[in-house]
């Protein structure tokens, strides 16, 4: 393994595709999320976990290499997701046994709500700690609005998808365009030289 | 590369020290509430009948695959289930078992209390995953339709009228799901049935020992 390779964020073949693994990411959540009660607490664990883990993060950022800030934010926001489960078996059980796979579907959400943020800086740990209590907590906004439409709506399983896809068209519709990836953007300008990359070269 | 692994190993011996003590200081309390809402379950299907013994305490084993029970398969269980004794001053006064029936979408699990006439003093779905809206009507918190059983026995209930109401019976179906009840009904039926060719077993502690 060269240096160059070693310090190579290792998730970068999905980064590229954060939309895609997102909605792909966030449908187990959200076939857990079946009414408003389930939702608030997987949204209140959420936002529990991206606001600790945020600040811890933004903390050792200097201090680690890329692959150890990788490994540390998974393992940290496996150890956190874990006391959030502890805390709703201490304080809500009868919700916490409705909830199976609590704590490692609210792993791979952050895990997921990580991979839009930028990682090769980082805001100082207060600032960082506030960001991930905002990202959390606009989650949890999303997720209870969903967990009361699934209330208030018997869906079968292929229902969620379809309500989901609505609930993505109508956000589209709101912010006039649909969304667009992250390099989608990127001008194409006139003249410049462009390589042939099939057929015969 | 070395240096790596030393952090790796440092930051996995952090968390995991951690999560250990967080996990030890919420055990004795998730071990209270655990038995708490057993206990809760225990005594919603127990209700009229006095007891002064410990029902945890009073646990028994009704294992399917064992012959301890005359016709336990009418139970349905898959894999061992605990039942427990009530007593009062060291006189049996009830039962509670377990039963478990195939529902809509997957199995049910039941929690059937029975006093010493035979009656049902209470009955509750312990575990189910029927279509919600549809089949969960049998859930006490969706619906009070679990509570007609109540009181219910062989002898206030001849065997026919063990149906739903679509089939004749006595007990009413939801609209837009008759598997689930029409399952219910013949599992509390079953467990009934159970309880009468069984009932000196059931009651009295073979071991005699009070817990």
């Amino acid at each position: 393994m060269t240096t160059a390779e070693q310090h190579r964020d290792p998730p970068s073949l999905w980064r590229d595709r954060p939309a895609f693994v997102q909605l792909l990411g966030l449908s187990p959540l959200l076939a857990m999320a079946d009414s408003v009660t389930s939702a608030i607490a997987i949204g209140l664990a959420t936002v529990m976990v991206m606001t600790i883990s945020s600040l811890v993060a933004s903390a050792v950022h200097a201090r680690f290499t890329a692959v150890l800030r990788y490994f540390t934010l998974m393992l940290l926001l496996a150890m956190l997701a874990s006391c959030a489960e502890l805390l709703f078996q201490l304080y809500a059980w009868p919700l916490h046994q409705s909830l199976v796979m609590l704590a490692p579907l609210i792993v791979g959400n952050c895990m997921l709500l990580y991979l839009r943020k930028d990682d090769t800086s980082t805001p100082p740990p207060l600032r960082a700690m506030l960001e991930g209590f905002v990202i959390g907590n606009r989650f949890l906004v999303v997720i209870v609005l969903f967990g009361a439409l699934r209330e208030m709506i018997t869906l079968p399983p292929a229902g969620v998808f379809l309500l989901l896809s609505l609930l993505i068209a109508l956000m589209n519709v709101i912010t006039g365009k649909p969304h667009q990836p992250d390099n989608a953007d990127e001008a194409i300008v006139p003249g410049a030289r462009r390589v042939r990359v099939t057929g015969k070269v | 590369m070395n240096r790596l692994c030393i952090s790796i190993a440092t930051v996995t011996l952090v968390c995991v020290v951690l999560l250990t003590l967080a996990w030890r200081a919420a055990s004795p309390g998730i071990a209270a509430q655990q038995l708490n809402a057993e206990r809760n379950a225990l005594d919603a299907v127990l209700p009229t009948v006095a007891h002064d013994n410990d029902l945890l305490a009073a646990r028994f084993a009704l294992d399917p695959a064992r012959h301890d029970f005359a016709q336990i398969e009418l139970l349905g269980l898959n894999t061992s289930a605990t039942g427990y004794r009530a007593s009062l001053q060291g006189q049996p006064s009830g039962i509670i078992i377990p039963a478990m029936t195939r529902g809509f979408s997957d199995d049910i699990t039941l929690l059937i209390g029975i006093d010493t006439d035979g009656a049902i003093t209470g009955v509750r779905i312990t575990q189910h995953h029927e279509t919600r809206g549809l089949g969960d009507g049998i859930d006490e918190e969706v619906s009070p339709w679990i509570l007609g059983f109540d009181n219910r026995s062989l002898e206030n209930t001849p065997q026919v009228l063990w149906r739903v109401k679509k089939d004749g019976g006595d007990f009413d179906q939801f609209v837009g799901a008759t598997i689930t009840p029409r399952a219910v009904v013949t599992a509390i039926h079953n467990a009934l049935l159970f309880f009468e060719s069984n009932r000196d077993t059931l009651l009295v502690d073979p071991t005699g020992s009070e817990p």
